[in-house]
């Protein structure tokens, strides 16, 4: 076995073949090596392997070498090694002879990688996976991928993908999925060969939603408990600042009336004390050393101790409030007096209440916003409308259009011009409003922002569409009218005046109708170039301001024109 | 398989869901999730006005706002939004959490919710940076973040948990429920394998997917098997840009280029805004230069045709096309001071030279030339003490083993010219980082003879272009996963395994990726129907943010047991 190799005819060809192989003898003595040690390594991958007939399994088990001659007898080992390395160089050649350009490039080695994945994984599964749906052949079919019209034939291939059952070229029928029998895709079913269109539109190939998960139900549940408790507990203190609410009133009015200003005498503050304590039980003054909501030792003098009139706790000065008594519960005026709570009690008495009334108030900047939602609501539901119109318009102008549609459209696409004003203008107004914060400011100014954004998607391109319509009411009214002038804008104001001056006074009404269109959509734009002036200054990009500037001025002439036009119609 | 849109797709989801004004709020970490997928003109057009952080205590009250939070559930937020909800801003809470909460903190959050502000509890699992469609990060980089532990095999407990966390939200983000694979020699791939493996089986009911044709593969990678691609110079654009300036979250920082007008000092690179990057991302300078000047030419053609306004229709058609005018000007100009930046680079450091003599280095054994013209690029001050170093590293990474290698006395001849010894530290860093020891594919082909025939042949294949000769071993890697011919030996499973070639693969790389291997990743995409890969790493490196890992690791491995010293200077070119 040894002999037969170190003689080694594919060694020979192997560096005939590459005359410019550069290491000739290294190679030379490690293919000695290689030989010679009884544990050899595969060719391919270095795995050191026990015994040839090993490596032999190996070869067809991991990298599909199939060594067609193989058998356990000697002789025959002999051969198929020889054949091995055959294809061992064949592999490392090939590349080289072939496309040695193409090769350095990834792609063209990710194709041929392809390659001979089809090969193995696309069966001929014939009598597994029906082909009653296949299409038939014919002598001149086309490969069906709409972006292919290559011919089918031997060069090019010829294949029916085996799940829609069309025909297609090699190239475009190569990709490996699993069906069942009836041609359906089944992950349990056989590798089969399919089209680019059957792999893509698999179920939750495309998909790019991904998971998510919801805890509202857990959160709920957890939050239902506490708040009952924070709930009752809340009452409760309520009822303690009513009951307090009316000791002040029944002992202090008498004493307010009669000598206001002047503080109540002991007798009534021992009084009122031992009221206040009826309602809840304080607590010893002697058992507390510290405050128990900020830990800060109280003295004789300094930092003396405060009783909470709701909850009885003793606290320091800085972590109790004095709050107003109400004998109702909404008003602020009548007080009757004030008592000390504790920083905790307010909370939970007062912050749900405040809240409450926070989220009920709604500022000017939330009220203009519902405004402007609900015109772009409007917009919004009015916009495809008119565009079905235009659409049905254009369709309509071979049959001969009627008169109704076209004022309906013409109807529509001023209210939806109306509502573009009124949206741009709410959007101005909350940007002027007066904010009370920088954060306030930066949400009217975005909201502005925003606002502006969705004019220039919506409202830039619906001036673009009463030029068709304006084409067309030209192509009917004026058919004997041609106009070389490419200038759509000029033409119409041309087929303006000519209206005026050789028509009846109806006829009139419409041009002068079609002129104050135009105006509107002049001025329009003369706002829209200010606008971006404006932008561009900021930026300092001069060159543009330039091109502005002369942009405006022009429009400006032509708006004067179109003024004193509307002005000479009525004399 | 599109982690741009798997993101987007959940954002869009959650300012959807909430009609009316909305204020969106985030923490440190999911600021730039959001800032790389979203533009804030597609936040405002779904009524998200504001923006902003929950660490920000001075919120005003703004009790008609809705508010959005998205954050991940770290003690930090989780407690900042306890604080919140005690007291809140806002008139209704939505929150999302970037990944899987604990019960104990829902729990608290509903304890603190006594106004039943909230509204919505989820989990969206958009817990990563997603850069290109087939390219995300979890952004794990220095100084927040450190990968190792005591030893440069071990994984710090956070970044575990951390890493972890982001795999499992790519997983389910894109419904994927995979088989593992590991780089056998590697430690840190081994643990993060089982703790991925582990977590999916704990979350059982999460990854109930669709079966499908094959189950997709998560192959997770270890930068030490290659460390040579994050060391080279790049010459496609965006790999470029970040090796040269740094891409930090889609943004660039221009503020330290000479002349620079105010308006480009931070730029932004988006393939959704920004047709031409998108266009070119992948492409080398060559074309790339060509390219912007046609595109230069098409705005000045643009220009003049502005610029004769003669009539009214000239007139209506500059103001319709003005906005998309006026964002041409800007991308043009932005284009061009990026290319005008990168070749003035380039020159400043002779990078033409060293580059040549890089890839020279990571793809071809000839030691005696390769060495002659590293011993001259080290005398030559022309040359960064930066690329010096890594030319060395390259150098002993290749010749490491080799007997009549010369590192030691490269070395002296290092510190002859001036250069600083805890850069020299690096290169015996570098080595035992990632030395023959450390790695278990022969990467340079030079270490058993049939490689070395392989590589001979790679010689001869006639290169196109000098300076972009290497292939990343990824690349190589990927390619035998999708013939099925990874070896198991090499690559095992935890778990269950396969025979079967994969359609859908994740591959995550332990010590960061680099965007010379995203454009592989992309190409191979592009040229190989029904395959899908997505790549993502730890961080995304080039070759200074790479070193400045390994020095900052080895130091603390030094460190540990003895009080701190003085820690080295940061690795990294000046750009003056």
């Amino acid at each position: 076995m040894m002999s037969s190799l170190s003689d080694s005819n594919s060694f020979t060809n192997y560096s005939a073949s590459s005359n410019s192989f550069p290491t000739n003898n290294s190679q030379r003595e490690s293919f000695d090596d290689f030989t010679n040690i009884e544990q050899c390594l595969c060719p391919m991958c270095n795995e050191p392997m026990v015994s040839i007939s090993q490596l032999y399994r190996h070869l067809s088990d991991s990298h599909d070498i199939q060594l067609d001659s193989f058998d356990s007898s000697t002789d025959q080992k002999d051969d198929g090694f020889i054949q091995l390395f055959k294809k061992a160089q064949s592999t490392f050649l090939n590349p080289l002879s072939s496309k040695a350009k193409n090769i350095a490039k990834l792609p063209q080695m990710a194709i041929n990688k392809v390659n001979d994945v089809d090969s193995i994984w696309l069966d001929e599964q014939s009598d597994l996976v029906t082909k009653i749906h296949w299409q038939f052949e014919d002598e001149n079919d086309l490969c069906s991928n709409s972006t292919c019209d290559k011919s089918l034939n031997l060069r090019n291939g010829k294949y029916n993908c085996r799940k829609c059952g069309k025909l297609y070229c090699d190239t475009h029928c190569r990709l490996p999925m699993r069906l069942n029998s009836k041609a359906l895709h089944d992950p349990e079913g056989i590798w089969c060969r399919v089209c680019d269109d059957c792999f893509q539109s698999r179920e939750g190939y495309l998909d790019t939603e991904g998971v998510t998960r919801s805890h509202t139900t857990t959160f709920i549940k957890c939050r239902t408990k506490g708040i009952e408790r924070a709930h009752l507990e809340g009452n409760r203190l309520e009822k303690r600042l009513e009951k307090l609410a009316k000791i002040y009133s029944t002992q202090s009015s008498p004493e307010n009336n009669s000598q206001s200003g002047l503080k109540p005498s002991l007798t009534i503050m021992h009084r009122r004390r031992d009221s206040e304590q009826s309602v809840v039980k304080w607590e010893d003054d002697a058992s507390v050393s510290c405050c128990p909501l900020c830990q800060s030792q109280f003295g004789k003098m300094i930092n003396r101790r405060h009783h909470c009139r709701l909850c009885g706790r003793v606290v320091c000065e800085k972590c109790s409030f004095k709050i107003s008594l109400n004998l109702t519960n909404c008003s602020d005026n009548d007080s009757v007096g004030e008592v000390r709570a504790c920083k905790t009690c307010r909370d939970a008495v007062f912050r749900r209440k405040e809240y409450n009334e926070e989220i009920s108030k709604t500022p000017p900047v939330a009220m203009l916003y519902q405004k402007l939602m609900k015109i772009k609501a409007a917009i919004d539901t009015t916009l495809p409308k008119f565009q079905d119109m235009l659409i049905m318009l254009k369709s309509q102008e071979i049959v001969n259009q009627t008169h109704a549609d076209y004022q309906l459209a013409a109807r529509t696409r001023k209210e939806l011009l109306d509502n573009f004003a009124q949206f741009d203008a709410i959007s101005k107004k909350i940007n002027s409003l007066l904010a009370r914060s920088k954060t306030e400011k930066r949400l009217q100014a975005n909201i502005h922002l925003a606002a502006n954004q969705y004019l220039q998607q919506n409202m830039l391109p619906l001036q673009v569409l009463p030029k068709l319509l304006k084409k067309e009411h030209d192509n009917d009214y004026y058919e004997d009218y041609h106009d070389s002038s490419p200038d759509m804008l000029l033409s119409v104001f041309d087929n303006g005046r000519t209206r005026t001056i050789s028509t009846s006074s109806t006829k009139s009404f419409q041009g002068e109708e079609k002129i104050r269109q135009q105006l509107a959509v002049l001025l329009e734009q003369e706002t829209l170039v200010q606008g971006y002036i404006v932008d561009a200054t900021k930026q300092r990009k001069f060159d543009d301001v330039k091109t502005l500037k002369t942009a405006l001025d022009e429009l400006k002439i032509e708006i004067n024109k179109t003024r004193k036009e509307l002005g000479s119609l009525w004399p | 398989m599109d982690v741009v849109k798997a993101v987007q797709n959940y954002i869009n989801k959650m300012v959807n869901e909430v009609p009316g004004m909305k204020v969106l709020l985030l923490d440190a970490e999911t600021t730039p999730i959001i800032s790389n997928v979203m533009t804030q003109s597609s936040l405002l057009s779904h009524e998200t006005y504001l923006v902003d952080r929950i660490d920000n205590r001075n919120r005003d009250r703004m009790r008609h706002l809705k508010c959005i939070c998205f954050l991940r559930p770290t003690t930090d937020s989780i407690q900042l939004l306890v604080e919140e909800l005690r007291d809140p801003c806002y008139g209704d809470y939505h929150l999302y959490f970037s990944n899987t909460i604990k019960k104990s903190s829902i729990e608290r959050l509903a304890e603190v919710d006594e106004q039943e502000v909230v509204r919505e509890v989820q989990e969206y699992f958009a817990d990563y940076c997603a850069i290109n469609p087939d390219f995300y990060s979890l952004n794990l980089s220095l100084p927040q973040h450190h990968l190792y532990g005591d030893s440069k095999h071990i994984w710090d407990g956070k970044a575990l948990q951390r890493v972890v966390e982001g795999v499992l939200a790519v997983l389910l983000s894109l419904k994927k429920k995979p088989l593992i694979r590991y780089e056998r020699i590697s430690k840190m791939a081994e643990k993060l394998a089982q703790e991925v493996l582990y977590q999916i089986q704990e979350e059982g009911p999460l990854f109930d997917f669709r079966r499908t044709d094959t189950p997709p593969i998560l192959l997770i990678l270890d930068r030490r098997n290659d460390p040579v691609t994050p060391l080279l110079s790049q010459w496609t654009y965006q790999a470029m840009v970040h090796e040269l300036l740094g891409i930090h979250n889609g943004r660039v920082d221009l503020s330290d280029v000479p002349d620079i007008r105010p308006e480009l000092k931070e730029i932004v690179l988006s393939r959704d805004q920004d047709p031409f990057y998108k266009k070119n991302m992948y492409l080398n300078i060559g074309d790339l230069g060509a390219n912007i000047k046609s595109y230069v030419e098409e705005y000045q053609s643009k220009t003049k045709l502005s610029m004769n306004i003669e009539s009214i229709s000239d007139m209506k058609r500059f103001v319709e096309e003005y906005p998309e005018f006026r964002k041409l000007s800007g991308n043009v100009s932005k284009h061009v001071a990026l290319a005008s930046e990168l070749s003035r680079l380039y020159e400043k450091e002779n990078l033409l030279e060293v580059s040549e003599l890089e890839q020279s280095l990571a793809c071809y054994e000839q030691h005696s030339s390769d060495l002659k013209s590293l011993q001259k690029l080290i005398e030559s001050p022309k040359i960064s003490e930066e690329s010096k170093i890594r030319l060395v590293i390259l150098y002993s990474l290749r010749y490491e083993k080799s007997p009549n290698n010369v590192i030691t006395s490269l070395i002296d001849q290092l510190h002859k010219n001036g250069v600083s010894e805890h850069k020299i530290s690096l290169i015996g860093s570098m080595i035992q980082y990632s030395g023959t020891e450390q790695r278990q594919d022969d990467l340079f082909s030079n270490e058993s003879i049939f490689s070395k025939g392989k590589s001979a042949f790679k010689g001869l294949k006639g290169v196109e272009n000098v300076y972009t000769q290497h292939s990343p071993h990824l690349a190589q890697t990927l390619e035998l996963l999708i013939k099925g011919k990874l070896k198991e030996a090499s690559y095992p499973f935890v778990g269950s395994s396969t025979k079967d070639r994969p359609q859908d693969i994740i591959v995550f790389m332990v010590g960061g990726v680099t965007y010379e291997e995203a454009r592989h990743v992309a190409q191979i995409n592009a040229s190989t129907p029904g395959v899908r890969i997505v790549l993502g790493g730890t961080t995304v490196h080039n070759s200074d943010s790479f070193l400045n890992e390994i020095q900052d690791a080895f130091y603390r491995f030094q460190q540990s047991g003895s009080p701190a010293g003085t820690r080295p200077p940061k690795f990294g070119r000046s750009r003056r």
